[in-house]
């Protein structure tokens, strides 16, 4: 019979946004990961030396996705209380899954909402950008922030519930749900975004034809810049260093 | 004008909060915090826009590991209140602040990087004190944490933005410039400088991208 009722794990899940609290070179997530649970493991054993183990024996090395982790949350404080209970779970196998379970889900978190989510909201966010011009500017930023978390924020909850339940059964699960295929879907979906909003602000905006050729050649030149493994940050300062020094020179 | 840094300057510092200590709601975003800035300075499109522009060209800069990212809150924060609050909005004054929005990015990110160094002094008190069996004191030391990386927070971004204004006027005496480019048109190849940035991120290392793309498989 489970300790935690969905309350307890609503609560938890708040807790969770605290994760990268504390973060060090030495133990990374080790502080925040703690804090979100110590209130459930001094629950759990009732001796306070038994209290004090759990603890110490969480406070230590931990780095995963800030979201996903949640499941990690939640298969620890099963495994514990399992543990707690008498279930004959040695405290080597709760540190052991939790350093298991988190490189393979911080890969999937980095790949998901770094690689992939995110882009695709922020350049959603420029098709409203256009939409909402001339009135309601500020509706882009909300539009992102709304995007964003409403896929966020139910998969982090999920997960938590998903670990909490199934444990490890769970991440056998994601295995098979075979993310990568909707993750380069969505890729492709992205490259077509993009293709669809250049075009939009080149050819439909109302530059003169001088500007849109240099729009033009500037975006091919960047792609290919950015190919050949130029950074971002050298082609800004590129194009600022071009501009002053067209401007100074009284070139533009 | 110092009281309406300081207000402005205490809701970015709170919003770069999220991006790396707590949340990640992604309100530290420099699309939000760009639109917020103009919005709080009078410009909402021009803050929206490089809001946007900085988003997409940064795109591709990842939290994976321990790599650490250049601090984009600033970026947008620093480059959007220096344009609007010059009252001069030119192509050189866009140019200069963005140009000058970047290096102070990169030291506010080492000022992140001396605190986390820092932040093991957290976790050797939080054992301290579970080990004498004080185990509230995890809850009172990230209170305390979360004060103090806002406090620090804010007196870099307020340092950063009046030495930053300074900095400005003395570039601009030095090296003034004049363009004939309207700045719509700069803001505009940042722009398709960041979009060039995403479509490299989604294309980068698919070897059979086109084939995917045209629905062909082996």
């Amino acid at each position: 019979m489970a300790i935690l009722d969905r309350r307890d794990l609503l609560l938890i899940f708040f807790r969770s946004f605290l994760l990268q609290l504390g973060w060090n070179y030495d133990r990374k997530q080790a502080f925040g990961f703690t804090y979100i649970i110590a209130p459930y493991l001094r629950r759990f054993y009732k001796d306070p030396d038994e209290q004090k183990n759990a603890i110490l024996r969480n406070l230590t090395f931990f780095n995963s996705h800030p979201c996903l982790s949640n499941s990690i949350v939640g298969t620890v404080l099963a495994l514990e209380e399992k543990r707690a209970a008498g279930g004959g779970i040695d405290e080597n196998v709760v540190s052991t899954v939790k350093t298991q379970m988190a490189g393979p889900i911080a890969a999937l978190g980095d790949l998901f909402f770094w690689s992939t989510w995110r882009p695709l909201v922020a350049l959603s966010t420029m098709a409203f950008f256009f939409a909402f011009k001339g009135a309601h500017e500020w509706m882009p930023a909300l539009i992102f922030l709304l995007l964003y978390n409403s896929v966020h924020l139910p998969i982090r909850y999920y997960v938590l519930l998903r670990g909490y339940y199934e444990n490890v059964k769970f991440i056998q699960k994601v295995k098979e749900w075979n993310v990568q295929k909707y993750i380069d879907k969505m890729h492709i979906f992205g490259v077509v975004l993009i293709i669809g909003l250049t075009g939009y602000t080149i050819f439909f905006m109302p530059w003169q034809f001088s500007e849109k050729v240099l729009m033009v050649v500037f975006f091919v030149v960047s792609t290919i810049l950015l190919m050949l493994q130029v950074s971002s940050t050298k082609l800004f300062y590129l194009v600022i260093i071009l501009g002053v020094l067209l401007s100074y020179f009284k070139i533009i | 004008m110092f009281v309406e840094a300081l207000g402005i300057t205490a809701i970015a510092a709170f919003l770069h909060l999220d991006g790396s200590y707590f949340g990640q709601l992604m309100i530290g975003r420099p699309i939000v915090v760009g639109t917020l800035v103009g919005i709080l300075m009078g410009d909402i499109v021009i803050g929206a826009k490089l809001g946007l522009a900085i988003e997409l060209i940064w795109i591709n800069v990842i939290p994976i590991g321990t790599t650490f990212l250049p601090d984009v809150t600033g970026i947008a924060f620093f480059s959007v209140f220096w344009i609007l609050s010059n009252g001069k909005l030119d192509t050189g004054n866009c140019l200069y602040a963005l140009a000058l929005a970047l290096p102070f990015g990169i030291l506010s990110q080492q000022i992140d990087y001396w605190v986390r160094k820092q932040n093991s002094r957290y976790v050797q008190r939080v054992e301290q004190h579970v080990n004498n069996g004080e185990f509230s004191y995890i809850g009172v030391l990230i209170t305390h944490h979360l004060f103090w990386l806002y406090i620090i927070r804010l007196i870099t971004y307020l340092g950063i933005i009046f030495a930053g204004k300074y900095l400005l006027t003395l570039i601009h005496s030095l090296l003034p410039i004049t363009c004939s480019v309207n700045y719509d048109t700069v803001f505009q190849l940042f722009i398709l400088l960041g979009l060039a940035v995403t479509f490299n991120m989604f294309i980068e290392g698919r070897a059979g991208f086109i084939d995917k793309l045209l629905g062909r498989t082996n």
